[in-house]
């Protein structure tokens, strides 16, 4: 029997990398809001340089894709997920499986006005549960992993991890994803796998602004073990157990996005340290980098339960407030330390 | 609420389907031995499954074996049937030939598998007995009247006078005409909260009110001990279940049973609490296993028939509020047991059963209001809300195909983690509305308070030091409790007009009333008053038991307004 073909929605970069590495195990119909990239798209076939693999349609509506597809993969960012998501429900259904890529949280409130002293944690959502709360789904799950998207359209070795309370979820997500070059693992931590990928971005962003001083690869090495530390703390205020953040979705990625200039996070990091302007390194950049929207969703929550994140806190600064990158790295350099890897105790 | 509303003076209600003979359980039970045969062979054929050779299954029924000796030795029941031991002692050696014989036999493992199963399924199996069933109608509302009528203050009452008061007793609330509705669209699955031994027999008889057809449910073998109750249980539509056989070839007899029986149109009571709720809490968590067959029914529906016609299985939620319950005391002492460990002395208390039932029902029937019962939302096994004709909606309100849920990549296939996660997502629902639809009485919120006043005026004390102070140095200013209560009262309102609660109308009473109610409620059954009043003062005879009615309205964040 044919299968039915699978959703991509949202043709950014790493749309287009799921859309390819799913192209290989079969049908994919993908969908991109914006009518004229749509029209490009389907006329020339390449995001980035690279190809779209020939088992690519292009879907014309987002009905197309609920009537056509069982299993689907969104691939929005988290700011325009909840618009995406509401337009998307009247179409879905119970047997739907929906996982989505989205490395962002939700907020029920504005984040550039919001007081972390009133601020509500069950307003902060990750996009499984908006996904939960949106729509009449219920097998949902999540991919996360370190998948920089170019890698992935390059055709190189990684791996991912497909996290849902479903193991049919997790037995879907694998069989459609995984190849000779592609590892799929699977866990029951949606929480953890969302919360890590999420968390990730900020230490990313750290990582580049540190590149961009010049520093090398002892100073990666620090900012990355502690900086997983310190998402294992935040993690665990939200509810979160901290293995996934020992697994592919957590040191994994961080390893990637901490050491490339590929990543978004990285490089916004990297060109704040080398003294440009936040606002127009992101009108240049075009897409979207999610670090700097968890970096002021993650202020908040650390704010309100009182986790002491100094990488967090001090790198807010340096994006936002002008801190100079070296006075910030003494800042951290100070910071008092504690046992080694203490969290394991978590 | 839609549909029109019943006075107290409504009930009983008709019934929904007139001819007895005609109710599924009825039907069911005329067809009793195809009913177990087909249980039968669904348990076989699933066992087979999972136990794929010989080897495997043998070591099963090793096991099972094993546990079963055990259970004869350490408890044994005066319900067990006579021939117990001699069955147990034949499958031993059977099992010791087969293990030596090795293929010689003149016996296998799936004959020994057959033959327990068969015990198993007919053991479990109830029957519903027309003539038992109408005795029981005769005879129940007498024997309520009678004790009302040696009542204090109720001599000259007529039988049918008291039964009416009986009604009046017992506010029902909740959407009656669309449950009533409902058990004509499908199969209902009923769950109540558990707090009693006497919530059985008091939801059996509430649904009857409702002019429902008798619903089956699940007793404890234990009951089975006690012969009156035997003779009517056994024949008005409870099966038996037996707590202390916990093998996988037992639990499967039994979810089978309770599966087959919903697909056949039974309708049925769940405990999802499991058992009794020790602390007086409402559950928060639930046991999901007999739960999970309702689901189950409802996808081999689905597999059984074409969409339109497939039969649907509703759940409907039970709240069930008492003033006083007949076990507090033990219960509460359990509770305290099992938290506290060895650092709490429990005094026995030990019951001479018939004279306490007795005498809690004299109590119960002459309190001036014992207990009331709220139904939930209908809902499907999903937990999605259902209208009047059956329809599923989800909590956006769109309509929905509960099909759909079992269906994976166009088919519909088995997963069992899956449906053990929807039957979870069920459970929450039903929590939630046990919340929801919790009428607080005057009692509850006395309790609640001056327990929550104690714990403020000692805070630093922990529970069980609190529980051993003095009763003598017990002692609250009247005036304070009422300023309290009052503060209370208003915090309950405000949670009914959000909806997280219901009320009972004494609620709406000023706050002296509101005092004299609940005290004048709780004390009545228990030997030692959960609160007494001297004077100006308020003070407790037996703070356990005050504790336990308090925690009624525990986890409505109430604490923080003492």
């Amino acid at each position: 029997m044919k299968k039915n073909p699978v959703g991509v929605i949202g043709a950014g970069s790493f749309g287009a990398a799921i859309a390819n590495l799913l192209a290989e195990n079969g049908d994919v119909l993908l969908y991109e809001r914006n009518t004229e990239t749509r029209a490009l798209l389907s006329r020339e076939r390449k995001v980035r340089g690279f190809d779209l693999h020939p088992n690519i349609q292009m879907a014309d509506s987002l009905e197309q894709i609920a009537s056509s597809c069982y299993l689907i993969f969104p691939a929005v960012p988290s700011q325009f997920f909840k618009k995406m998501i509401i337009d998307f429900s009247p179409y879905l259904r119970p047997d739907h499986i929906m996982i989505h890529t989205t490395k962002g949280l939700h907020c029920e409130f504005d984040i550039d006005t919001a007081d972390a002293r009133t601020i509500r944690l069950k307003d902060i959502k990750t996009m499984s549960e908006l996904i939960l709360q949106e729509t009449g789904i219920v097998r949902v799950g999540s991919i996360a992993g370190p998948n920089l998207a170019l890698e992935l359209m390059d055709k190189q070795p990684a791996a991912t991890v497909v996290a849902s309370r479903f193991d049919e979820v997790i037995r879907e997500g694998v069989e459609a994803l995984k190849s000779d070059r592609f590892q799929v693992y699977g866990t029951r931590d949606i929480l953890g796998i969302e919360l890590t990928g999420v968390l990730k971005n900020y230490v990313a962003l750290a990582a580049g602004a540190m590149s961009g001083l010049g520093y090398g690869e002892n100073a990666r090495a620090l900012l990355i073990t502690r900086g997983m530390a310190e998402m294992i703390y935040i993690g665990h205020a939200l509810g979160a157990d901290k293995r996934s953040f020992l697994g592919m979705a957590g040191i994994g990625d961080l390893i990637a996005t901490c050491s490339s200039p590929k990543s978004r996070n990285f490089s916004v990091g990297y060109r704040i340290a080398k003294g440009e302007k936040l606002a127009d390194i992101l009108t240049s950049l075009g897409e979207v980098a999610e670090g700097v929207r968890t970096l002021k969703i993650g202020k908040l929550i650390v704010d309100h339960t009182w986790v002491s994140a100094p990488l967090l806190q001090t790198i807010y600064k340096v994006v936002f407030e002008e801190l100079p990158m070296d006075r910030a790295v003494k800042m951290m350099m100070r910071y008092p330390v504690s046992n080694d890897a203490e969290y394991l105790n978590l | 609420m839609s549909g029109r509303e019943y006075k107290s003076t409504d009930y009983p209600l008709p019934y929904v389907v007139e001819k007895i003979a005609d109710w599924p359980i009825a039907r069911l039970s005329n067809d009793k031995e195809n009913f177990v045969e087909e249980v039968k062979q669904r348990v076989l054929e699933k066992l087979k499954t999972k136990f794929k050779d010989e080897k495997s299954l043998r070591e099963e029924l090793a096991k099972v074996l094993y546990q079963e000796r055990i259970r004869l030795t350490e408890k044994p029941w005066k319900a067990d049937p006579p021939d117990e031991r001699q069955f147990w002692n034949g499958m031993k050696s059977k099992l010791i030939k087969l293990e030596q014989l090795e293929n010689k036999s003149s016996f296998t493992e799936a004959e020994m598998l057959d033959e327990i199963v068969d015990r198993y399924a007919n053991e479990i199996v109830g029957q519903f007995d027309e003539r038992a069933f109408g005795l029981a109608r005769a005879i129940l509302p007498q024997f309520f009247g009678r004790i009302l009528a040696a009542a204090p203050g109720k001599w000259f009452k007529t039988v049918a006078g008291n039964v009416r008061t009986i009604h009046e007793k017992i506010p029902i609330t909740g959407d009656i005409e669309k449950i009533r509705h409902l058990s004509t669209k499908g199969t209902m699955i009923v769950v109540p909260t558990h707090f009693s031994n006497m919530d059985s027999i008091m939801v059996g008889w509430i649904l009857n009110e409702l002019g429902l057809p008798a619903f089956t449910y699940g007793a404890g073998l234990n009951l089975f001990n006690i012969g009156l109750l035997a003779y009517f249980m056994s024949r008005l539509g409870a099966y038996k279940l037996d707590r202390r056989k916990k093998n996988a070839v037992y639990l499967e007899t039994l979810k089978t049973y309770s599966t087959v029986a919903i697909q056949r149109g039974a309708h049925s009571i769940f405990f999802p609490g499991g058992t009794r709720s020790r602390s007086g809490q409402i559950e928060t968590k639930l046991k999901l296993g007999l739960l999970g067959t309702a689901l189950e029914a409802q996808k081999l529906h689905y597999k059984n028939f074409p969409e339109e016609t497939a039969p649907k299985i509703f759940v409907v939620p039970c709240i069930i509020n008492y003033h006083f319950v007949l076990e507090a005391q033990g219960l509460i002492n359990d509770y305290l047991k099992e938290t506290g460990k060895e650092r709490f002395y429990k005094e026995n208390d030990e019951y001479s059963t018939s004279f306490k039932l007795i005498r809690f029902m004299w109590k119960f029937l002459s309190a001036s209001s014992s207990l009331s019962v709220s139904f939930g939302e209908p809902m499907d096994v999903l937990g999605n809300k259902v209208d009047g004709e059956g329809n599923s909606y989800n909590h956006l309100g769109q309509k929905i195909n509960v099909k759909k849920y079992f269906i994976t990549n166009g088919e519909l296939n088995d997963d069992e983690q899956r449906d053990a996660e929807y039957t979870k997502i069920l459970g929450e629902k039903i929590i939630d509305n046990y919340w929801r639809y919790n009428v607080v009485l005057t009692s509850h919120l006395v309790c609640f308070t001056v327990f929550e006043m104690l714990k403020k005026k000692y805070a630093g004390y922990d529970l069980f030091t609190l529980l051993r102070t003095p009763l003598d140095e017990i002692s609250l200013p009247y005036t304070e409790v009422v300023e309290k209560v009052n503060v209370l009262k208003e915090k309950v309102k405000e949670k009914y007009e959000l909806g997280e609660v219901l009320m009972s109308p004494e609620l709406r009473w000023n706050v002296d009333k509101i005092i004299e109610h609940g005290m004048k409620n709780i004390n009545m059954y228990h030997t030692a008053s959960p609160l007494t009043r001297n004077g100006d003062t308020i003070g407790s005879e037996e703070l356990k038991l005050l504790y336990y009615y308090h925690n009624r309205l525990e986890g409505y964040g109430l604490e923080k307004f003492i």
